[in-house]
């Protein structure tokens, strides 16, 4: 349906150019920071060097911090999974459920269309919104890049931005899948929205503390690579990660498809499950 | 071979422990204005929501033009309209920007010309954003959308809300236009002198189950008649009391005004009238309201 694809994704056109180009311009202005922070001022990187190998790790895990790499993860790509993730968690958790519940989606499912096909619809537009705000945020890497003759490859600067992907689209289709079973889209966004703080948490975590190594196994961000995909991706991570993903849109399409819609802020576990009554 | 546009089996309908629909039995007619009538909470809203798959019944068998809404929902879709009773729009939209919207979902089947004309009737400036139209125009934003469906049947959940007491009027002279042209038109209501003005037949629903369906003029008709008979001498009052579906409500003026109730025919009251001489008869037939509400009288006693 690519009047529904359409419409949403105009409707989100102020959402990809303001995190776009904010993202972009930080990206920009990050190389300007590496030459001046850490090529030229030595006595900054025994600052860096002095801090606890504990804090180190929390931030940025193995990778060296005065490495190319190892510097887009410290300042961009290890936290981008939560700011970015947050925005994806929220527009994913209210991308049906929301209108489910303010009462629109009534008169448009009324239409002769499948509801999979709105769901495919707007989920189809909801990642393309992801690709052109990681795709403009690339675009001022790449710019910094070049303007400050950092010795990069195309190839080696979209890598990180690959695992960044696949991480946020585990989050969105979790999101998804959780408004379509719990009662609100608040609710799945706050559910969403904890289970990436916990997640970031407990993968930081765990590379201080070896005893957390069971539960980061759970965790979606023990398998982004960050900074450090700019020397390889790991392709069985990458994998896993959309992987679920799917599997999670499936079961979301699915139940979204099967179960009632809710009107006027109903709405409650038995929606999903409403045959077993 | 069934002329049923609309066919409801036995369909129940739960939220939670609420029993919404219990075995909800009705059909619908091709080419007939059918009135829902019920008060808040009945089940009218539940029922058209379940005809259109926007919810699904527990159990029971619906079909509409013979087919089942859950198997086929956009076979179902492509021939109704449908007017939401709690209408709620995008408000970022125009309405010009919405029935664009619209048509393109129905793959350009709407007359645009037909648009135009149908705004221009019920006076709704296309350009306004629809978040800041009154609820009134809001409402006419989405019966024209209904309207310029071009299908053969019309679910209207509370039609004329919010609308001016001209704008309803005009709302049922289209409804009325919609059965000319051969639409099925299936609407829920609570204002019951509307019904009464376009419906051909009625269905009053009380928690969940259809208590009554008749035409429109025989549920009024069915029901009691109330006269009051002024004679110009005294008429003993077993001479009434003997005719058959009369009651005797109240006796003034020493036997010469009577007030009478009477079920039914009226061919026995007139033909001993006429044996006396009578000064004035007013004769008060009951709007639907009053017939609606001595439903809901009697079931609540009998319940």
């Amino acid at each position: 349906m690519f009047a529904i694809f359409k419409r949403r994704l105009l409707k989100n056109w102020l959402m990809i150019l303001g995190w776009g180009l904010g993202l972009g311009l930080l990206g920009y202005y990050l190389f300007d920071i590496y030459e001046t922070f850490f090529q030229r001022d030595v006595n900054l990187m025994e600052v860096f060097n002095a801090f606890p190998d504990d804090l180190m790790a929390f931030f940025g895990g193995d990778v060296d911090l005065f490495s190319p790499s190892g510097f887009l993860h410290l300042e961009f790509f290890s936290y981008m999974p939560i700011v970015l993730g947050i925005m994806v968690v929220s527009a994913a958790a209210s991308l049906l459920s929301k209108d489910e519940e303010e009462g629109t989606l009534e008169l448009i499912l009324a239409q002769p269309i499948r509801r999979i096909s709105l769901f495919s619809s707007r989920t189809l537009a909801l990642i393309l919104s992801v690709v052109l705000i990681l795709g403009i945020t690339w675009i001022g890497f790449y710019l910094g890049a070049q303007f400050n003759d950092f010795d990069l490859s195309l190839a080696q600067l979209t890598r990180p931005f690959v695992s960044l992907f696949a991480v946020l689209m585990l989050f969105l289709s979790l999101s998804l899948l959780l408004s379509m079973i719990l009662p609100s889209s608040s609710s799945a966004g706050l559910v969403s929205g904890f289970l990436l703080i916990a997640s970031f948490f407990i993968s930081s975590l765990a590379r201080i503390d070896e005893k957390l190594e069971g539960v980061n196994r759970f965790s979606p961000l023990k398998y982004y690579q960050g900074g450090a995909a700019v020397e390889g991706l790991d392709l069985q991570n990458l994998l896993l990660l959309f992987g679920i993903s799917l599997f999670c849109l499936l079961i979301a399409g699915f139940l979204f498809a099967k179960r009632d819609l809710r009107f006027g802020g109903s709405g409650g576990f038995r929606l999903v499950f409403s045959k077993s009554e | 071979m069934s002329n049923s546009v609309i066919k409801l089996e036995n369909v129940h309908k739960y939220y939670g422990k609420v029993h919404a629909l219990q075995g909800l039995n009705l059909e619908v007619e091709q080419g007939e204005v059918f009135g829902f009538l019920g008060p808040n909470g009945a089940g009218k809203t539940t029922t058209i929501r379940c005809m259109l798959d926007l919810i699904r019944p527990n159990s029971g068998k619906i079909e509409v033009f013979g087919i089942d809404p859950q198997h086929a929902p956009l076979a179902v879709k492509e021939k109704v309209g449908y007017l939401p009773g709690d209408l709620k729009l995008a408000g970022d939209f125009t309405p010009r920007d919405f029935f664009k919207h619209l048509r393109k979902l129905r793959n350009n089947r709407r007359d645009w010309n037909e648009i135009l004309k149908l705004a221009k009737r019920l006076d709704l400036n296309l350009d306004s954003k629809i978040k800041t139209l009154s609820q009134g125009n809001k409402q006419k934003v989405g019966l024209i959308q209904c309207f310029i469906s071009h299908v053969p049947l019309l679910m209207l959940d509370e039609p004329t809300l919010g609308l001016d007491p001209l704008m309803k009027q005009e709302v049922l002279n289209i409804i009325r236009e919609q059965r000319e042209n051969g639409t099925t038109v299936f609407f829920s209501s609570h204002i019951l002198s509307e019904v009464q003005k376009v419906a051909d037949r009625v269905g009053i629903i009380r928690k969940g189950s259809l208590v009554e369906i008749a035409n429109t003029e025989d549920l009024i008709g069915r029901s009691l008649t109330r006269a009051m008979v002024q004679f110009d001498q005294e008429v003993s009052r077993s001479e009434l009391e003997e005719i058959p579906s009369v009651e005797i409500l109240r006796v003034n003026d020493n036997n010469r005004a009577y007030t009478l109730e009477v079920r039914g025919e009226m061919s026995g009251l007139i033909k001993t009238l006429a044996n006396y001489p009578v000064l004035d008869l007013e004769i008060n037939k009951p709007s639907l309201e009053e017939v609606f509400l001595k439903y809901y009288e009697e079931q609540e006693g009998s319940a």
